[in-house]
């Protein structure tokens, strides 16, 4: 497989991936939450690189997907004690524990390969670098792997518990009474998307996660009126996004997640744009 | 006492107490509401209506206090819930049969997916609420009356012994008001037990059977014809006003 399909794939499969929990962090309206999850993830890496030393320890993912939901628990405490509101809380908590690894890294971990250009920005155009090699096999890229993992557990999660994100999501009170726990719900959903984050955040970068997780299902909203034509719309949407975004990086010479940032927002324009008309044709057909 | 004997109660609670910010909402409610009657909850703003309603749902922490759902021949009884209708999110990307099918999931249990069957159900109790012509349109382009019929079909699609509602009542229309009391009244000849939050004094006697008065605590709990007097009204109504500052 060439370093450039690879990066292809990387790119398409890492923002397919980001869009699936979006869709329900979006409904939720909890889109900032991607934001605060995908920065203090970092911390958790941190420390977790700090209890193994070794930078290629699945500790450190655990320790990053473990600090999604505890970085949405303590907001929640945070806004819970009514001092400050909940959005408030979330420009808080984040910083705080965001500014404590960066401290961190820079005073003690100053050697290690986690530097701030990477946690970013990300090293998409490097991933071919970094193998996949079992039994002195070349496997393919590394990055393949996590992200086309990422891809099918956010698959099989919302395939599998559809019906009770559904559920709790549009109605979180009749979800209680019928015995699906919000609180466990949340919390799944809240792992899933951190461990999304991670994965993402090694191809693209902490910064531009939200993007690919919040500006294709906030599209495929505006195009669809049904929950599951929206995901796969979302899907989609991020998979295109990695496409384009890797060949315009490529005639342009930049930066390929910036480019799928970028190309998430053309969609995003595209799609207000789609459901402007489409009202406008509605409203007419009511006249 | 007799244990044999079929509970004839639907809801019993003893000494509920309920605060927020260690404010009480609800003080030491004592209530028993009887199986197979319509039920209203009637009070002034602030009096805890919702409170009591979440708070025999078990959605909510309470300080003291005890709730139970007598079983009915054996079995635990099925609790239905109908919202008030703002607390949902209209723009949520569900149509009107998606909504009332959820009704069906508490009996599904985890992971199993809703079947055709299941669809069905949930069409005949969009029938029966005069909602069959509306099951494809998405739940934000609905009227208020509209919307709240939504909830009531996907409470009878919950097949439930025991319906808490919160102002079923609310921001409707006449017409909608009509059907949803026929509909209330199907409900208890088929020996359900419905408790609903409710505003409009002058309807109490032809709605419903049993009225609750409550202002933080219970002031009158009875038949309709007994404890709906002007007594009782103004004990609950004006005590508001008093309880604001204490």
């Amino acid at each position: 497989m060439s370093a450039s399909l690879e990066i292809q794939l990387i790119a398409a499969f890492t923002a397919a991936a980001c869009a699936i929990p979006g869709v329900f962090l979006l409904l939720r309206k909890m889109s900032m939450v991607s934001d605060s999850i995908t920065h203090t993830i970092l911390l958790g890496i941190v420390l977790a690189f700090f209890a193994v030393n070794d930078l290629s320890s699945p500790f450190l993912l655990i320790g990053a997907a473990a600090m999604g939901p505890i970085t949405v628990w303590l907001t929640e405490l945070l806004s819970k004690t009514r001092t400050v509101s909940e959005d408030a809380a979330t420009g808080i908590v984040f910083p705080l524990l965001f500014s404590a690894a960066v401290i961190l890294i820079t005073k003690y971990a100053g050697t290690a390969h986690l530097d701030t250009d990477s946690v970013l920005l990300g090293e998409l155009a490097f991933a071919p670098f970094d193998r996949m090699v079992i039994f002195g096999f070349d496997l393919g890229a590394k990055g393949l792997y996590v992200s086309g993992s990422l891809l099918l557990i956010n698959i099989v999660f919302t395939a599998v518990f559809y019906k009770e994100l559904q559920v709790v999501s549009f109605d979180p009170v009749l979800a209680a009474v019928m015995g699906f726990s919000p609180v466990i719900l949340h919390y799944s959903l809240m792992t899933v998307a951190s461990l999304t984050a991670v994965g993402a955040f090694e191809a693209v970068g902490s910064v531009l996660v939200t993007a690919f997780m919040i500006a294709p299902a906030a599209s495929a909203y505006l195009i669809t009126e049904n929950l599951k034509k929206m995901l796969f719309i979302a899907v989609g949407i991020g998979l295109l996004s990695g496409l384009l975004g890797y060949h315009t990086a490529v005639l342009l010479d930049v930066s390929i997640a910036g480019c799928m940032a970028c190309w998430t927002g053309v969609f995003f324009g595209g799609a207000v744009v789609w459901n402007l008309v489409l009202r406008k044709r509605k409203s007419g057909v009511k006249r | 006492m007799n244990n044999s004997a079929e509970n004839e109660y639907a809801v019993e609670v003893s000494r509920l107490t309920v605060a927020y910010d260690s404010k009480p909402v609800l003080s030491n409610v004592d209530l028993e509401l009887p199986r197979g009657m319509l039920t209203a909850v009637m009070g002034p703003n602030g009096a805890g209506k919702t409170t009591l309603i979440k708070a025999m749902l078990g959605l909510i922490p309470t300080v003291n206090g005890k709730i139970s759902f007598p079983e009915i021949k054996g079995k635990k009884p099925c609790i239905g819930y109908v919202p008030q209708s703002e607390s949902a999110d209209w723009d949520f990307p569900v149509s009107v049969l998606d909504v009332v099918t959820m009704g069906c999931y508490g009996r599904l249990g985890w992971i199993k997916r809703p079947r055709r069957e299941d669809r069905e159900f949930a069409m005949e109790c969009l029938k029966k609420t005069g909602m069959e012509d509306y099951a494809d349109r998405q739940i934000s382009r609905l009227s208020g009356g509209q919307q709240q019929r939504t909830f009531l079909a996907r409470a009878l699609a919950q097949k439930a012994d025991i319906y808490l509602m919160d102002e079923p009542f609310k921001g409707v229309d006449n017409a909608t008001e009509r059907s949803i009391i026929d509909l209330l009244k199907e409900l208890r000849s088929e020996g359900k037990t419905v408790v609903a939050v409710h505003h409009d004094l002058s309807t109490v006697s032809d709605y419903f059977d049993w009225v609750t008065l409550i202002n933080i605590k219970v002031v009158a709990s009875g038949e309709v014809r007994k404890v709906f007097t002007d007594e009782n009204l103004t004990r609950t109504y004006r005590a508001a006003n008093v309880g604001n500052f204490i």
